[in-house]
């Protein structure tokens, strides 16, 4: 393999270009069936992502490319990254990381991001917060549908 | 940005998310938004805690049977359940995984059987901590699955009474098997040919009697011979350094089985036993990964010699990794020496010494290099 074709160009929504290691893309099943399928030259258009989450996308599946599974302290440090790299996501940027990780197809990262937002959002009013939402309900439907699951209310 | 981000992720992703939280988080998500009111019961997860729920009462049954009549899809049951009727029917058609913690059962010895013959497509069982009240002797834990494809099976806490435990699997289509204690008595394996992976960290009863083991424990050491036979299929073996104990002890009275095709071994060694390292690899004639994870030890190494040079590291032994070494003393050089002097095929030797700063890297790594190496194109890396 010549050294050009082990590198691709990712195109961002924004027209931003990414060059990167063949390995490191084709964690995202999206892109490698698009280069399954030949029908893209070296230059893959991303129609979904943006340059600045794009960018991000990138930083963890070069984190997630090179380790080689060795070894506890690797799977451990590279958990710690995880944990880094969501910890201070606003929401606005964890959504738009889910809906890229969907789109792309890397299951791993949309567990993260997925595990991220839960984490976030321990109590009810965390999730009006975090999720930025207004309830819809009147006060009677709300204590019907607490009533049909007391249990899980009654604290 | 003020506006409702959420939305905009299809159910799919919704239900990915709520997934994460314990059920009893994700049902209070109903009284969020109208669009949220149905949505924690398409969650494939239930991750319940019989704590949250009335002492008495049929809540958390009924509960569970609702969700899974709504739900057929479920894929995962989670929790802390404690059964107290006999009479509780299982059938759960569609669910994959199951992870049971601090299952306790009462008056009811068969209910784990009855969970997993009521999970005819279950895939990935997990047990933590069951405790049967309802006897006072042995307890016996038996999964008999022709669909399972990895069981874990952990104690957390002690048991009481230092009462025993027995277990026997049954399944043909196992490949991953973990037991993360050492309170077993018994272990009966039968069907395992699919076996890929293991996880064993078991004592038989052997180390907490004090004693080692004797002529006279016929019984512990023919149930020690049948589970290694019943486990000889397995391809990667993470055992831990009681239970290498246990078979150094038990490799007097009788030969470990073959393990034809066990390609990778993760291990702690102590150095007082490390005579038995040549002869535990002897049964290992096609490993190419072994991983030491623990080698330092306060009692000196003393005059053991290594001299007896398995099958494995003439023909197949690749990669070797060492763990946890210590600097300040001399002994793992014996070790090290052994593996790059006998192995004709290894491409690498990993080494890890404890603390983060080393500081007579070089030296060590020259020293190294004087070693004679049986195969010339081993790469020597030091961590």
């Amino acid at each position: 393999m010549s050294k050009s074709e082990k590198k691709i160009v990712l195109k961002s929504l924004d027209n931003e270009a990414f060059e990167v290691e063949k390995a490191v893309a084709l964690q995202s099943q999206t892109i490698w069936v698009m280069c399954e399928d030949k029908c893209v030259g070296n230059e893959i258009p991303l129609e979904n992502v943006t340059g600045q989450i794009l960018a991000k996308v990138i930083d963890y599946c070069k984190k997630h490319a090179v380790v080689d599974g060795d070894g506890d302290e690797s799977s451990e440090e590279l958990k710690n990254w995880d944990t880094e790299f969501t910890k201070n996501m606003d929401q606005s940027t964890l959504f738009n990381m889910i809906l890229a990780a969907n789109y792309l197809n890397i299951k791993s990262l949309l567990n993260l991001t997925c595990q991220a937002v839960a984490d976030k959002t321990k109590t009810i009013d965390e999730f009006h917060t975090f999720l930025n939402i207004e309830n819809n309900f009147t006060p009677e439907e709300e204590a019907q549908i607490c009533q049909e699951n007391l249990w899980a209310f009654d604290d | 940005m003020g506006c409702d981000r959420i939305s905009e992720l299809p159910e799919s992703l919704l239900t990915q998310i709520l997934s994460y939280l314990p059920t009893k988080d994700s049902v209070k998500t109903s009284v969020l938004l109208k669009r949220w009111e149905n949505l924690w019961l398409r969650v494939p997860v239930l991750d319940l805690n019989v704590s949250n729920f009335p002492r008495h009462g049929k809540g958390f049954r009924s509960f569970i049977e609702n969700f899974l009549e709504f739900n057929k899809k479920s894929r995962i049951l989670q929790g802390y359940i404690y059964i107290d009727n006999p009479k509780f029917v299982v059938s759960w058609p569609s669910l994959k995984i199951m992870h049971l913690e601090q299952i306790i059962y009462d008056d009811a010895p068969l209910i784990m059987e009855k969970f997993i013959s009521g999970c005819p497509v279950l895939e990935d069982l997990t047990v933590i901590d069951p405790q049967d009240y309802s006897t006072g002797g042995l307890q016996l834990l038996r999964v008999k699955s022709q669909s399972l494809k990895s069981f874990r099976l952990t104690f957390d806490s002690m048991i009481m009474d230092g009462a025993a435990f027995a277990v026997e699997i049954d399944a043909s289509r196992l490949e991953h098997l973990s037991f993360e204690d050492n309170q077993f008595a018994a272990i009966a394996v039968k069907n395992l040919a699919s076996l890929f992976m293991i996880k064993i960290d078991i004592e038989f009863d052997v180390m907490s009697c004090n004693s080692p083991l004797e002529p006279e424990d016929l019984s512990t050491i023919v149930t020690i011979h049948d589970f290694l036979t019943g486990i000889s299929s397995v391809r990667h073996m993470i055992i831990s350094e009681s239970t290498v104990k246990v078979l150094y002890l038990y490799s007097h009275y009788r030969p470990i089985p073959k393990f034809d095709n066990l390609y990778r071994l993760e291990t702690d060694f102590s150095r007082y036993m490390l005579q038995f390292l040549p002869v535990f690899l002897e049964s290992c004639p096609n490993l190419r990964n072994l991983i030491v994870k623990e080698f330092w030890h306060r009692v000196p190494i003393g005059q053991t010699e290594l001299t007896y040079v398995p099958q494995c590291l003439v023909s197949t032994l690749e990669c070797v990794e060492i763990k946890n070494l210590d600097m300040e003393e001399e002994s793992w050089k014996k070790l090290v020496r052994y593996f790059l002097e006998n192995s004709v095929v290894l491409k690498k030797l990993l080494l890890r010494f404890r603390g983060s700063f080393i500081s007579n890297r070089d030296s060590v790594f020259n020293e190294l290099l004087t070693y004679t190496k049986l195969s010339p194109s081993c790469e020597i890396v030091i961590h």
